[in-house]
């Protein structure tokens, strides 16, 4: 079997239950021989674990050439501990771009170099 | 829970499993037609994309043949069908689709982890003329209980088991989210006779009790009812990691020997859970009932004998402890309760019963088994259960022991079950111990199954692809690390020292978000022309790294989880040295992912883009502006390194210990998918009983028998018939037995 094309999907319930954190990594190869990676990612809060989540959130982000290798080690071998706390950096600055604060593509950047930033040791 | 033929039989075969047993199959004997050919070009699949290859099915396969089914109506649209063109986009864009049905269908789990991939794949290259492949999109969930949740009984059996079965933290929380349930049933036993009732629930969002459950059932010979409010809290600390509360009615009326048991009982539960403790996870389980209400039965003579109240009424507190304990080969329970009891409104006690309960689950799995064979794990299931009541005053004869092959339970209703009486699958139900019952009783149960015949959960040519197993590892890595980095948060006093240290940095870009907010939009006109793109640039730069960093620092109890990327720098030489020249002209302004905002720290990117911003200031004669945020800059300068030696020093050990122990839950599921489950197994089972009751004339009862079990993934139906091989009158020669239960395979 020759695999054209995957995704990789994890919903994560903080501990204290009140944030949920959903990252999205997939691999697209195009007709004309170039790959898409995208990033999604998506968060939703409430106030009370007795209450229903609400979407904060949702970002997708197509990833630069340049990190396609550092996406393809990610869906393989996890993320790395920078990557884990630029996870809930990214976390925060889509909350930022969700109230008005900063402007969605700079979320949107921050969500990126949850990839951009993993080492080049693994 | 095992059961007489009776109320169960027809229920196991209700629609749903019936349709689930279909679903499953069908899918499977569709994985099992494909031909196992391959591709010549598996790492270039644009090989097979430029209008040269043509579709000769389509595929959506999954372990769970529920979640293959469940997409099946989505087959049709999907942009791929049957001879058309084969094209990389249009893989994609049916990987997609089946992404979102799936997003759809499990929007209403609410699992704390999930982790879903999904694979588009070519096979079967037929590489000369007419070139044909086919499509297969791959499918893997861990919320596989969305696609079982519309059936009652697997979710409560889930939780219901003492001996085999755990509630893992993932199921507890995934139960069924329709707001109401209606599942109906019927069943024969020779004790009830034919009989017919009905489970309803009704979810209660955003109340102390989540749901309300009646269960009633009735035949000529007799009737149980209940009405339960019940509720549950996840206070997720390690001494009680779960509380489940109940306020319920049970009214039971049945017939035992020539004598009638009525009882009706209310009652007030509570039962709370420890986290899994140690390397073989014990998890220590405790609780506490009220009960009071009345009894009535037909002999009073009878009961006179035995000291026993034939009418009364009755009142009780019971408190019960326990703990389970699985490895990869066993899983081992140990109950038990005490009950003091009244004959009605007094505190006076009048019995006080004793019970306790063994199981014992385990299983022997052969050795290196080929692919696409069914895994044939010989399990045996052991249970010894006993119990004694000591009279002080007069027992109600509802409260003696009972046996028979429909099992008791200390807590009716309750998800922790105790037995009660013996259980001898070879006599009818409440026939061992006569017309009044016994204070006194054991039994031992054994079963023992292996399959010999079915289709194992991963089909061949899944078992045989190396790349799935990879992305599955992947993705329970990514989980584990995001947990990890949550509960670096539960560790506030290991980081209490840094964050006060970070209090003059959170004041200092505070005192800059005001400044950013004053300083205009559009470049000052004193600024040269070329520097004007650059301001604008910089400015909003400036403006959201120091918005993301102002956040991560205010919110305190969560900033352990954002320090290594606010401080730590992948390469301190060029991070720590002086600031890099700002980005070429052209460079997207927001996508910033350029070399030096990827190695470095938020707070050091936030630096250098402090010192680009003074500079633009100064040559636009803002001299005082400038000297602000050259005074953020150096706060920021003078505590980094000092702050990133103490950000290196803490230990993040306990964090990750946490997330390994989350996974605990997560993790055996592909392990047991991969070399445990069967989608379909038909096992022979052999059973052995004894059991013996005080006082009966009758001495020790044997029960020796043979069946067989149908499992469908964990769901294992038993029915077979155990004979009486020293029978006495209206026990009859034996009795059939059946049982439906859930097996933890995911521990």
């Amino acid at each position: 079997m020759a695999i054209t094309s995957f995704s990789v999907d994890l919903l994560v319930v903080t501990p204290n239950q009140l944030r949920k954190i959903n990252i999205k990594l997939s691999k697209d190869p195009k007709d004309g021989g170039s790959v898409d990676w995208m990033m999604d990612f998506g968060l939703e809060e409430r106030s009370k674990t007795t209450e229903d989540f609400h979407e904060v959130v949702k970002l997708s982000v197509k990833l630069k050439q340049a990190h396609h290798d550092k996406a393809d080690q990610t869906a393989k071998k996890g993320l790395d501990s920078t990557q884990t706390s630029q996870v809930f950096i990214a976390s925060d600055a889509a909350k930022l771009a969700s109230e008005g604060e900063i402007p969605k593509p700079s979320a949107q950047a921050e969500v990126r170099k949850v990839i951009a930033v993993r080492g080049t040791g693994d | 829970m095992n059961q007489s033929l009776s109320l169960s039989l027809l229920r196991s075969l209700s629609a749903p499993w019936v349709v689930l047993c279909w679903l499953c199959l069908t899918t499977q004997v569709a994985a099992q037609g494909a031909t196992t050919s391959s591709c010549s070009h598996p790492r270039q699949p644009e090989f097979y994309s430029q209008g040269n290859y043509r579709v000769r099915e389509v595929y959506i396969k999954s372990p769970f043949g529920l979640v293959a089914h469940s997409l099946a109506a989505l087959k049709p649209n999907l942009p791929l069908q049957r001879d058309s063109d084969f094209s990389l986009d249009a893989s994609s864009a049916g990987r997609r689709m089946i992404e979102a049905k799936l997003q759809e269908v499990e929007k209403n789990a609410d699992q704390r982890l999930r982790i879903r991939v999904v694979l588009a794949e070519i096979d079967n290259c037929h590489e000369s003329d007419p070139r044909q492949l086919d499509v297969i999109y791959w499918v893997v969930t861990t919320d596989y209980n969305s696609y079982f949740s519309h059936t009652w009984e697997f979710k409560n059996d889930e939780s219901a088991r003492p001996a085999a079965t755990v509630t893992t933290a993932a199921a507890a929380a995934g139960r069924a989210r329709s707001l109401l349930t209606i599942s109906p049933y019927a069943g024969y036993n020779r004790t009830r006779q034919l009989s017919g009732g009905g489970q309803a629930r009704l979810r209660l969002p955003g109340g102390i009790f989540e749901s309300l459950d009646l269960n009633a059932s009735g035949s000529p010979a007799g009737s149980i009812a209940s009405l339960d409010l019940s509720g549950a809290w996840t206070p997720g600390r390690t001494a009680l990691n779960r509380v489940e509360y109940r306020l319920g009615y049970r009214r039971v009326d049945l017939p035992a020997d020539n004598n009638r048991l009525r009882q009706g009982v209310m009652q007030l539960q509570f039962f709370g859970a420890t986290k899994p403790l140690g390397d073989r996870k014990l998890v220590v389980r405790f609780g506490a009932a009220m009960e009071g209400g009345n009894q009535q039965t037909d002999l009073t003579g009878e009961a006179e004998t035995v000291r026993s109240l034939a009418s009364s009424g009755y009142g009780a507190l019971k408190t019960y402890l326990g703990g389970t304990l699985r490895t990869e080969r066993y899983a081992l329970a140990g109950s038990y309760g005490v009950q003091l009891a009244t004959r009605g409104a007094t505190v006076a006690v009048d019995f006080v019963k004793h019970v306790g309960d063994l199981a014992l689950t385990t299983r022997w799995l052969p050795g290196q088994q080929k692919p696409g064979e069914a895994h044939k794990a010989l399990t045996l299931e052991a249970q010894l259960s006993g119990g004694v009541i000591r009279t002080l005053g007069r027992t109600p004869v509802t409260e003696r022991f009972f046996g028979g092959n429909a099992a008791q339970y200390f807590i009716s209703g309750d998800n922790w079950r105790i037995r009660s009486g013996p259980f001898i699958r070879s006599i009818p139900q409440n026939r061992m111990g006569g017309a009044v019952g016994g204070t006194r009783f054991y039994s031992v149960n054994l079963t023992v199954a292996r399959p010999v015949w079915g289709y194992p959960m991963i089909p061949k040519e899944m078992a045989a692809d190396p790349e799935f197993p990879e992305k599955w590892q992947g993705a329970q890595d990514i989980a584990q690390s995001v947990l990890t980095g949550t509960y670096l948060n539960r560790f506030p006093e290991s980081f209490a020292g840094i964050i006060t240290h970070l209090a003059p940095v959170e004041a200092a870009i505070a005192e800059l978000k005001v400044l950013l907010n004053l300083l205009p939009d559009d470049p000052p006109d004193e600024l040269p022309s070329n520097l004007r793109g650059q301001y604008q640039r910089t400015l909003r730069h400036t403006i959201t790294v120091g918005a993301v960093t102002g956040r991560a620092l205010k919110e305190k109890a969560e900033l352990p989880s954002k320090l290594e990327a606010l401080l730590k720098e992948k390469d301190s030489a060029t991070c720590m040295g002086p600031p890099l020249p700002p980005p070429p002209e052209d460079e997207d302004v927001e996508d910033d992912t350029s070399e030096d905002q990827i190695t470095c720290s938020k707070f050091t990117r936030l630096r250098f883009e402090l010192g680009d911003l003074a500079g633009l200031l100064r040559q636009a004669n803002l001299t005082a502006e400038a000297d602000k945020v050259e005074g953020v800059q150096a706060i920021l300068a003078s505590r980094q390194i000092e702050l990133i030696e103490e950000f290196k020093q803490i230990d993040k050990s306990g964090a990750q210990r946490m997330a390994e122990a989350d996974m605990d839950s997560v993790t055996p599921i592909l392990k047991a998918i991969k070399d445990e489950i069967n989608l379909l197994a038909v096992s022979p089972v052999a059973i052995f009983d004894v059991a013996r009751l005080w006082p009966d004339r009758n001495g020790t009862r044997f029960g020796l028998g043979g069946g067989v079990r149908v499992t469908v993934v964990n769901f294992n139906v038993t029915l077979g018939y155990a004979f009486n091989p020293d029978s006495r009158p209206r026990e009859g020669r034996g009795a059939f037995f059946f049982s439906m239960d859930v097996t933890d395979l995911f521990r």
